[in-house]
């Protein structure tokens, strides 16, 4: 073999050894990482139905499958006392982020807590200021619809698709009523 | 010679924090600090984990700097920071998630971060590893405090208030679930409806033009001190060489003079 | 059709509102560096718009049919940027050979483009917000027209910058990262122009 190809075997043996290492290294921290992720996340999740409705006792996730409903991923059906409910998974995006998030529906359809999970918008503070924490301030299903059909609040856009979401859900529940 | 050595390796510690500071000496970096510097919690996050790709690719270069050949020498330091990056990310995510997700995208962006390629180019391959290692701690410092800095004049002057435990949700949780907040420029809200009773805040420094022009203005302010500094050096130097000729030309005189009688 | 429209309103989307140099922070080193010399700006826009679409349609295969089926998707990170390393010393090779004077006039931002935040921006944006392909090509076209449109148009300006009397402290970069402050006012004006 000639000196040049020498010389790029041994180049080409260095960087494939160095990027071997890395993989395994890399591959062994993801066994340790991804458990306590997946867990964190439940946890989240756990966290964040309790809050909607707490003292209730919460089914099992139900996939919602309906091309109709774009952004409705799953609902959990409740039941408190004696009373039926919903907390729906919303998830959506527009030109400026993508937001998650998790509504209560009371079984008479007026509006329940929300619980944000995910807020990339580029102005996810102005709308987590001006448009989330108004709502979640309410406690009673008029004033918070009220706060939800308010979208001028600096971030409108993001406001009209949480807005989009709610409405969403609710027809959902009553379609499925 | 100990201490000679170890006033070299001081001065390359040091030097990264004021001197050589790689944020507003070298300008590089720049898309983290305007990026992530809207709260003082993600900029001191991003600085810290920063610090801890730095010293660590740095290390790892250093020690691998004989093996390394010259002609693959970019890809091969790219893959170990890429390694350190991916390795962080993943630690962050597991341990604190709400950092993870502050951070975003600038996380991964920290690969090709000017400064870290750039330090494991220009010095890491070259240096021992403990020299590497002063020399990652002295700049990721530099460039915390530096980002710390831009943070801490966006939050006070775009949100009025300094904001501790959103970010890192142990600090909320030890204050009884609320952050905890400094009100500078804005009154305490009462409740989220009803606005803070007085508010001085200018919510135009948490955008994205805000933050350029806290920018542009810091390193004004900089190359101001340093102007100043210029100066002052430049006067000092013409007065101590006028005091110079002014000495020099006595004895001059009068060393001639005895010669003659 | 309705395919077309969605593609054509994502890149302008991409392009103006969530700009990717004044909104989405991407690619400031190069914004900042180029200077004031015009026709490196466009050359430096044009090579960086080949090398972000290159990335996307080579590194959305990567990820989708080759990483995610192995089980290793945390691997993408190092995969993203030895292929963005690689495409750009290939993508080099070719304006040498095709148009020198384009590669002159990129003199040494050439192999910078590794380290532009911009390629590697999209490419991990594309990957954790999940975008379709069809949507992360319009990232790819919407990031590569507005990094080029404002590269290009903060060149001209600091053009006339640089006979202006500014005060001493001011001169240079400052002055300029003011003017990208000016301009990030004005496409803050553009949001909503759209309403995806």
């Amino acid at each position: 073999m000639n000196e040049f190809a020498k010389k790029a075997l041994k180049v080409a043996l260095i960087l494939a050894s160095i990027g071997g290492v890395s993989a395994i290294t890399v591959s062994a921290v993801n066994l340790f990482t991804a458990p306590k992720i997946e867990a964190n996340r439940k946890e989240k999740e756990k966290k964040a139905l309790n809050q909607i409705f707490p003292s209730a006792i919460v089914g099992e996730a139900v996939e919602i499958k309906e091309d109709a409903y774009t952004s409705l991923v799953k609902y959990w059906p409740v039941q408190i006392g004696n009373e039926d409910a919903r907390i729906y998974s919303c998830s959506g995006k527009n030109g400026y982020g993508a937001v998650s998030l998790l509504i209560g529906v009371y079984g008479d359809y007026s509006l329940g807590r929300m619980s944000i999970i995910d807020n990339t918008e580029t102005y996810g503070q102005t709308l987590n200021q001006n448009y989330i924490a108004p709502y979640q301030y309410y406690e009673d299903g008029e004033s918070r619809q009220t706060a939800l059909d308010d979208v001028t609040c600096g971030a409108t856009y993001g406001a009209k698709l949480i807005k989009g979401m709610v409405e969403q859900a609710v027809a959902h529940y009553k379609e499925a009523r | 010679m100990m201490e000679k050595k170890r006033s070299a390796h001081f001065e390359s510690f040091v030097s990264g924090i004021w001197k050589e500071n790689p944020l507003f000496v070298s300008l590089l970096g720049l898309c983290p600090a305007l990026a992530v510097t809207k709260s003082i919690e993600a900029a001191f996050g991003m600085g810290i984990l920063f610090t801890l790709v730095l010293v660590c690719s740095n290390v790892l270069v250093s020690a691998l700097r004989k093996v390394i050949p010259e002609e693959a020498k970019t890809p091969c330091e790219i893959v170990i920071i890429a390694t350190f990056v991916t390795l962080v990310k993943m630690l962050t995510e597991a341990i604190l998630p709400e950092l993870y997700s502050t951070l975003g995208v600038f996380l991964s962006l920290l690969v090709v971060n000017c400064i870290v390629l750039g330090r494991s180019e220009a010095f890491a391959i070259k240096n021992g590893v403990f020299d590497s290692f002063l020399d990652g701690i002295g700049n990721g410092i530099g460039y915390t405090i530096a980002i710390m800095i831009i943070a801490l004049v966006r939050e006070v002057l775009g949100t009025g208030m300094i904001t501790f435990g959103e970010t890192f949700t142990f600090i909320a949780n030890a204050n009884g679930g609320e952050p905890f907040r400094i009100y500078l420029l804005t009154g305490p809200s009462p409740s989220p409806i009803e606005g803070p009773a007085w508010d001085f805040s200018m919510s135009f420094f948490t955008n994205p033009a805000g933050a350029f022009l806290v920018l542009g203005v810091t390193l004004a302010i900089i190359a101001a001190i340093r102007n100043g500094k210029a100066e002052k050096a430049k006067v000092d130097a013409r007065l101590k060489a006028l005091e110079e000729k002014k000495s020099a030309p006595v004895k001059a005189n009068s060393a001639p003079k005895k010669e003659e009688k | 059709m309705q395919y077309l429209v969605a593609f054509v309103l994502g890149i302008l989307s991409y392009a103006l509102i969530n700009n990717v140099v004044l909104v989405r922070f991407y690619g400031i080193c190069s914004f900042v560096g180029v200077g004031n010399k015009v026709k490196s700006a466009a050359s430096m826009g044009i090579a960086v718009s080949f090398v972000i679409i290159l990335a996307t349609l080579i590194c959305y295969p990567i990820y989708h049919f080759i990483l995610v089926p192995a089980g290793v998707p945390f691997l993408d990170t190092i995969t993203y940027i030895l292929v963005i390393a690689s495409l750009v010393q290939v993508v080099g090779l070719f304006i040498k050979k095709h148009s020198p004077t384009l590669y002159r006039n990129l003199g040494i931002y050439l192999p910078l483009i590794t380290t532009n935040c911009a390629v590697l921006g999209v490419v991990t944006e594309n990957t954790d917000a999940g975008l379709g392909f069809l949507e992360s090509l319009s990232n790819a076209f919407g990031t590569s027209v507005g990094f080029f449109i404002t590269i290009f148009l903060f060149a001209c300006i600091r053009v006339r910058l640089e006979s202006s009397n500014a005060p001493k402290a001011f001169k240079g970069i400052p002055l300029a990262l003011i003017c990208a402050a000016i301009m990030a006012m004005a496409f803050m004006g553009l949001s909503g122009v759209i309403s995806l």
